[in-house]
């Protein structure tokens, strides 16, 4: 109390308006808050203006009121279910295969010498490449986009999870080989958590690449689907509705990696803090 | 692993040279090895040896194991349409030629726009809270979401294809340069103000030099980005390119065409991942280190 | 084929799991439709040439023959084809011509029925292109690439002197979006049937090429299915067949039947178009529901001459009449003709 007081009367004069510290405090969203409202007043305008033709810029009210529609008209909800269940079940299998088989590959080096070359061409072709014979494969309905989403995902999570593994495992094994602690036992209480931030870093990259592949599969070959609803608009000039699918696309990818951060943090907070230290 | 060092140390004579061979390239053969069985497995799947084999044992349940080319293919298949589209009738190097040209304008608006924004938006605070919005939407959206607008709005031709390369590649360049900035050293700028040092000067004595290789890194990454962008940029069709060639084949069931596509596609992504990784190891070593 | 009843027994095994919360968010079926046979048909775009499938389910023809039957719009006939071979659906409505494509690859595929043994195309493109090489540099829409649409074009090229390098081809999808396309201008030229044929002479453009005019021998539309089930469910299959031409009979007969339909699936209402596509039904759908090996023969020779490799070039590698011919020896079609006389 007394020092704030003390403050407070040395720096009278020069003293900020509350206004001017909520500005200091609150700068950063300020600003991008600002911006963004400016380019969507801008954007408005520009397209009320008609400089430019609607059809080829839509405007952030046309956009809402098209997801509004999209809503109301319920056959929306048919395409969220669709790519959610591709999107849900391609990164639910690359989570299921990518973690296990990095740890193995980083813990066992055989195993790794095994799989290295797979992973290693898999990691160099782009995999969306493969659409063509994926839907020879897997035909039209949700499990081929599963499949292009799993792809794309399981790569980054699987080597992000290695590398995890051969990162602690050099870093700390010394030191607990030298306490002839059992395998199992480093594995589970060194390997493991020093593994964790890895995975995670893998996960938020497995998100976007998982989204990718939803996205082009459902533009290359579907019934049904957020991508397929935005290819659709798109081939009929529905400039709001692309705009308000694309939308829902980024609102899943931030949510999804908020998600993962919210974890992560609760992770590290929970993690024993002699694996965190470095 | 641990044990047979122990053992190693014991032994005074020098294993056989094979031996130490072996154990040098221990990876390198293993994977070979490996490959070579990964290939015949696929082979003889196309051209079903292995029902051949089983089929006296478990009869008619041994004919999954007979797969028609239009599904797998054959490596055998793919090397001999590799051989007949770069050699015999030359017909993929005009889509080379062509894939090539977009790639190259793509990736390089994204970097012409991508540098210079990351940089910028690193060295003014207030620009990177102006953009960092936007940035973490863009990079949140599967860019090729966006392949619908850009057909909208510019057509079914080059410029389509140059803008989803280009939106695929920009966000690593540009993040990769914003946080190269954000992480020189403090205390070097410290050291420079206090000798006077002008804003500009600071900037292309110090940030630029140190962020060299955060912007190499960022352009390995876009480098693998960009390439998605040849194929999806022609999902609706070309005349022309590797793309619109693997979805032609693709659509007329020759798989063993897809397949070589996807080969050069992957080859081509390699080649220049590792021309990047080249010209960091230079950096690397140029760099006066600080 | 043998590789994808792997991998459905797999994705069934798994889907079931995985999938029962989004199934059980969808309406509970009626149980009298538990005991019918489900078919899964896919159709290349909906047009003219797919009556008979749409009619058969909307007047319950299906059930009646003990089949649950879904119709799936694939936007293009290679891309149905792909779909075919996976496994997803048992039957896919398309012409011959990417059956010669896919069996060249490995693939056993049949064509069992047809609606249409002519190239029903007409090419239109917009006002300003006059003559064909005013088509120099400009967008062509098809379909697919493999599909007639694709074939239809490169011939059309070939007889003008052009080649594909001349323009650009891009893949659109069914009739209804090649037109959305051209009335955006988004492309120059484009090969339509019924309806749209009408609905773009309508809206102006220019009727560049009509390739049904030639009367040139094709299996156009045809309910295609891979041999391996022609073996294992040719009762399935006589089945749906029998729902099939009993709607192609009944379309023939009943126009206003056919009309209301039309109605429905095109939505549209114009007069014009809807009488201007009857009659292109009416004109071009086999009595017999049956393709023709004329068609068969012309399509492998158009391919060979377009530069396409092909494997056999007998058309009975491609063509199954044992369906029809049942259906003929146990006078299915006598019936039919007694139960549905044709004006």
């Amino acid at each position: 109390m007394a020092t704030a007081e003390i403050e407070l009367d040395a720096g009278a004069s020069a003293h900020p308006s509350t206004l001017a510290r909520f500005y200091r405090e609150h700068e950063r969203s300020i600003i991008g808050g600002g911006t963004l409202l400016a380019v969507l007043l801008i954007w408005e305008g520009v397209a009320r203006s008609g400089l430019v033709d609607p059809l080829f810029l839509s405007s952030p009210i046309q956009i809402v009121k098209a997801g509004i529609d999209l809503f109301e008209g319920g056959e929306i909800w048919t395409h969220i279910q669709v790519s959610g269940s591709e999107f849900l079940l391609g990164y639910a299998l690359s989570v299921a295969i990518g973690i296990p088989l990095g740890l193995a590959t980083g813990w066992y080096r055989r195993l790794s010498y095994l799989l290295g070359p797979f992973i290693d061409a898999l990691n160099a072709v782009p995999r969306l490449t493969l659409m063509p014979i994926i839907v020879i494969w897997f035909g039209i309905g949700i499990w081929s986009k599963a499949v292009v989403a799993f792809l794309g995902a399981v790569l980054p999570i699987l080597i992000a999870t290695n590398s995890g593994v051969r990162t602690s495992e050099a870093r700390y094994l010394q030191v607990a080989r030298s306490f002839s602690a059992s395998e199992l036992k480093i594995f589970t209480s060194i390997i493991l958590p020093g593994t964790v931030p890895f995975i995670f870093t893998g996960l938020k990259y497995g998100i976007g690449r998982a989204l990718l592949g939803v996205v082009v599969g459902e533009l290359y070959a579907a019934t049904a689907g957020l991508g397929y609803m935005i290819g659709e608009a798109g081939d009929t000039f529905q400039t709001s509705v692309v705009f308000f699918g694309v939308l829902i696309f980024t609102a899943t990818g931030l949510v999804s990696v908020g998600v993962l951060d919210a974890l992560e943090r609760r992770f590290e907070t929970w993690r024993p803090k002699a694996g965190a230290a470095s | 692993m641990s044990t047979q060092t122990v053992i190693g140390e014991g032994h005074v004579e020098r294993p056989p040279p094979l031996v130490r061979w072996y154990a040098e390239h221990r990876r390198a053969v293993f994977g070979t090895l490996v490959a070579i069985l990964f290939l015949l497995f696929w082979e003889g799947l196309s051209r079903g040896w292995w029902a051949d084999a089983l089929r006296p044992l478990i009869g008619h349940a041994a004919d999954p194991l007979l797969v028609p080319p239009i599904f797998i293919s054959s490596p055998s298949r793919i090397a001999a349409e590799a051989w007949r589209m770069f050699v015999v009738t030359r017909e993929i190097w005009s889509d080379l030629r062509f894939s090539a040209m977009e790639y190259a304008l793509g990736l390089g608006a994204a970097i012409a726009v991508g540098m210079p924004l990351g940089l910028a938006s690193g060295w003014y605070r207030r620009l990177s809270y102006a953009v960092g919005p936007f940035l973490a939407g863009f990079n949140a959206t599967p860019q090729v979401a966006l392949l619908p607008l850009i057909i909208i709005w510019v057509g079914f031709g080059l410029a389509a294809k140059i803008l989803i390369i280009f939106a695929l590649a920009v966000l690593p360049i540009a993040i990769s340069a914003q946080s190269a900035v954000r992480t020189t050293d403090a205390r070097l700028l410290k050291v420079a103000h206090s000798f006077g040092a002008g804003e500009w000067h600071l900037f292309r004595t110090i940030i630029l030099p140190s962020a060299v290789p955060f912007l190499l890194a960022g352009l390995r990454l876009a480098v693998g980005r960009a390439m998605i962008g040849i194929v999806v940029g022609e999902i609706f069709g070309s005349a022309v390119g590797v793309g619109a060639m693997i979805n032609r084949s693709g659509s007329r069931f020759e798989t063993d065409k897809v397949f070589v596509g996807v080969l050069v596609i992957a080859a081509a992504g390699m080649l220049l991942a590792e021309l990047v990784h080249q010209i960091e190891r230079r950096v690397e070593a140029w760099r006066p280190s600080v | 084929m043998p590789m994808t009843i792997r991998l459905r027994s797999l994705k069934a095994a798994i889907s079931a799991s995985i999938l029962a919360l989004p199934l059980a968010v969808a309406p509970a079926s009626p149980s009298s439709a538990a005991d019918l046979i489900p078919f899964k048909i896919g159709i290349s775009a909906p047009v003219v040439t797919v009556l008979p499938v749409w009619l058969a389910q909307s007047q319950g023809f299906y059930e009646k023959e003990g089949l649950k039957v879904d119709v799936i719009n694939m936007e293009g006939g290679s891309k149905g084809i792909q779909v075919l071979l996976s496994g997803n659906i048992q039957g896919m409505h398309v012409g011959v011509a990417p059956i010669v494509l896919a069996n060249k690859a490995g693939a056993e595929l049949r064509a069992i029925t047809s609606t249409i043994n002519t190239i029903p195309f007409t090419i239109f493109t917009t006002p300003d292109i006059k003559s064909p090489k005013d088509l120099k540099g400009k967008n062509i829409g098809i379909s697919s690439f493999g599909a007639e649409t694709d074939i239809a074009v490169t011939l059309m090229l070939q007889k003008f002197g052009l080649s594909r390098s001349d323009v650009t081809i891009s893949q659109l999808g069914g009739s209804g979006k090649r037109l959305a396309a051209l009335l955006a201008g988004r492309v120059d030229a484009v090969p339509l049937i019924e309806p749209t044929i009408t609905i773009a002479k309508e809206k102006g453009f220019n009727p560049l090429m009509d390739l049904e005019a030639a009367k040139t021998p094709w299996i156009f539309d045809s309910v295609v299915v891979t041999r391996t089930y022609l073996r294992e469910h040719a009762d399935i299959l006589t089945r749906f067949v029998r729902a099939y031409v009993r709607a192609a009979y009944l379309a023939l007969s009943d126009e206003k039947a056919a009309k209301a339909e039309m109605i429905k699936r095109f939505k549209n209402e114009d007069p014009a178009v809807i009488d201007a596509t009857y009659a292109d039904f009416k004109r071009t759908m086999p009595r017999d529901a049956a393709p023709s090996i004329e068609g068969a023969e012309n399509v492998i020779a158009q391919l060979q001459g377009a530069k396409f490799e092909i494997g056999s070039t007998d058309p009975n590698d491609y063509l199954d009449f044992s369906i029809i011919d049942r259906l003929k020896k146990d006078g299915y079609f006598a019936q039919m003709e007694k139960e549905y006389p044709i004006k």
